[in-house]
């Protein structure tokens, strides 16, 4: 997409001074601040997976470890895999001595062609079955699911011994200054003091329950690995050496980091990571700048206050030639100006570089509408005007449509500056505030002047070229 | 940048009454069965198989030269069946790409040279990046952008997506101009 829009010409400056292409910024209406994703607070609306789409609410996806429980990806190629059915025939469940055929379960990789079968696990008669649990090495997983489950509860006794020490020494010092001999009993605070002291007895605590090993030193590596361990020297003759097609790849160990399989038979499937839908919330103000709906499917939004649609968009319409003058390291730029509100905004142009020149006052944009690109609408047209008395200069103005405006341009030193930084500008445009009705009166408008930098990064070509 | 001009063999292209745009050189299979909802543009060498199933192409839409479209099969037991492929608005689809998906979303561009398997479902606000292929039956979720072979979420689009993609398409469909009608056009 970016082929197409070129988003990273003109970039807009965050306020916490990162350059972003506006379509990523947000306008917190409450500051009247430019926002980024990484200076704003995001929070966790839901989680959902992102192949069956199934909402999951926080509380649940922290029991199913942040993964979907129906939908597994390949662990060799990284695809989803796919449940296929297929007939055979097993012994009866009536009757064991007897035959039948029964339809029988199996996962696919439609891309890579990878099946459970592959992974040692027999097809199943049920088409939803825990199938990371039938895979070789689950009893190595579940060793470790319980090692952890131990290191986890000695770590939260460790921490509550620490939290008890700390408030005991506090309780400790405040003792001294407070409760001198005289005063316990003066001011009827002996119970209190009784209570605290109870408190600051370490005895009070229950001790861990659970056995905190003592830290160790670990061991050298083992010097007599198993010969097998070690791959034979691939021979140069053959691309394929013997036994290097059942080793698995870097990639696929890393994707599986509890077992790290070394052989492409111990392969599982791998339970599919699920994606969360987020809030983002101004660090400043602590107002929503972005609330998407619960669906996972539905791209809309509850607030979405994205620069967007508030702020004016700057963009290069187009790279002209120098026309003579200093020669060819000069050029024409237009500098397109698009409104995103439905009233006439005012904007003005100020460059903070010597080597742009514009026109240096205040234009004033017109309306956009839905018809805003339809040029053959009579209305669309009587937008497209200038909205001020003052007629537009031909020297300064390149077209106006209905809400958009050509600025024209002359940028010096355009070849040294396609490896530079960049052009700084200003833009300082009007900003229709929708006041919330307030019981006096409806709702009402205010107008604010607001300011944005801009850095503007014409295409590298764009000096050379332009007359290309 | 502004999209440069696109221009086009005037006698080679129809034009219908709700500005649809569609290249004379086209492989438009069973033309019944295909329904085009207005200003959507076909170009040369772009093949739908309308004869499958029903395809049905959402507003302002651009299929790219070479672009195939065709309806996914799923096989059963007692043979093939086709299902119908609905594309949503404002959907750019690239070069060269073969289109075997059940659902594309509104707001979604594909770019070019891609393969998209049969029964995928591209959620409204998607984007697939130029070359990748997603196999059979992938989903890719809004907001999302899908790269490689096989196709895997790579990152995230803003939440303005759905008019950065109407301002694509749009302006698209305006720099698209007869050859003879090109010179003189202003914005």
């Amino acid at each position: 997409m970016a082929t197409y829009l070129n988003l990273d010409v003109v970039h807009y400056i965050c306020s916490c001074k990162v350059s972003k292409p506006l379509c990523r910024l947000y306008l917190c209406k409450h500051c009247f601040e430019l926002r980024c994703q990484d200076c704003v607070l995001p929070e966790v609306d839901c989680q959902y997976c992102p192949n069956c789409l199934d909402y999951m609410s926080s509380g649940e996806a922290k029991v199913k470890k942040n993964r979907c429980s129906a939908c597994y990806d390949c662990p060799s190629c990284g695809h989803t895999l796919s449940t296929r059915a297929t007939s055979a025939t097993l012994p009866s469940p009536d009757d064991p001595t007897k035959q039948v055929a029964q339809k029988v379960y199996y996962l696919l990789c439609a891309f890579c062609r990878w099946t459970t079968r592959d992974g040692g696990i027999p097809d199943q008669r049920a088409p939803s079955v825990p199938w990371r649990n039938l895979a070789q090495g689950a009893e190595l997983r579940q060793d470790n699911s319980k090692r952890l489950t131990t290191l986890t509860e000695a770590f939260r006794q460790l921490a509550l011994k620490e939290k008890a020490e700390k408030e005991r020494k506090k309780i400790a010092v405040r003792k001294k200054s407070f409760f001198s001999p005289g005063l316990t009993d003066r001011y009827g605070l002996a119970s209190v003091a009784l209570r605290k002291k109870s408190l600051a007895n370490p005895s009070h605590f229950t001790p861990p329950t659970v056995d905190i090993p003592e830290a160790q030193a670990t061991e050298d590596p083992p010097d007599d690995l198993d010969e097998a361990y070690w791959l034979p020297p691939v021979p140069e003759q053959s691309p394929l050496a013997p036994g290097l097609h059942t080793r698995s790849s870097l990639l696929q160990r890393l994707a599986d980091p509890e077992i790290q399989p070394e052989r492409s038979s111990q392969l599982a499937p791998i339970s599919k990571p699920v994606l969360c839908k987020r809030s983002l919330r101004c660090r400043q103000c602590d107002h929503n700048l972005s609330k998407p709906e619960l669906n996972p499917a539905a791209p809309k939004f509850k607030i979405n206050l994205c620069a967007l649609y508030n702020v004016p968009e700057m963009r290069l319409y187009s790279v002209g030639d120098g026309e003579g003058g200093e020669g060819d390291d000069c050029c024409q730029l237009t500098l397109l100006l698009t409104n995103p509100a439905s009233k006439p905004t005012g904007v003005r142009l100020r460059c903070l570089d010597s080597r742009l020149a514009l026109p240096d006052r205040e234009f004033s944009l017109g309306p956009c509408g839905d018809a805003a690109l339809d040029l053959d609408d009579p209305l669309a047209a009587a937008g497209a005007q200038s909205p001020s008395s003052e007629p537009d200069r031909p020297d300064e103005v390149a077209f106006r449509g209905p809400g958009r405006l050509g600025l024209l341009a002359r940028l010096r030193c355009a070849r040294q500056l396609a490896a530079s930084e960049g052009v700084r500008l200003e833009l300082s445009y009007e900003f229709r505030n929708i006041v919330l009705p307030s019981a006096a009166a409806g709702e009402s408008v205010e107008v604010r002047r607001l300011t944005a930098e801009l850095l503007l990064r014409p295409p590298a070509s764009s000096g050379a070229s332009a007359k290309a | 940048m502004e999209l440069p001009d696109v221009t086009y063999n005037k006698p080679e292209y129809i034009e219908t009454a709700s500005g649809n745009k569609v290249c004379r050189l086209t492989a438009l299979c069973g033309s019944q069965n295909i329904v085009l909802s207005g200003k959507v543009i076909i170009q040369t060498e772009a093949v739908i198989r309308g004869d499958l199933a029903n395809v049905r192409i959402g507003r302002s839409t651009v299929i790219s030269r070479g672009a195939v479209i065709r309806p996914p099969f799923k096989k059963f037991s007692k043979g093939v069946a086709f299902f119908p492929l609905y594309i949503g608005d404002h959907v750019f689809i690239g070069e060269n790409s073969v289109i075997n998906a059940a659902q594309v979303g509104s707001y979604v561009h594909v770019g070019n040279n891609c393969v998209i398997g049969r029964r995928c479902v591209l959620k409204d606000c998607s984007a697939v990046a130029d070359g990748s292929v997603l196999p059979a039956e992938t989903v890719v979720p809004p907001f999302t952008i899908f790269s490689g072979s096989p196709g895997q979420l790579v990152g995230s689009l803003p939440d303005c997506t759905p008019e950065l993609m109407t301002h694509l398409t749009e302006s698209y469909y305006q720099h698209f101009v007869p050859a003879a009608a090109a010179a003189p056009k202003a914005n």
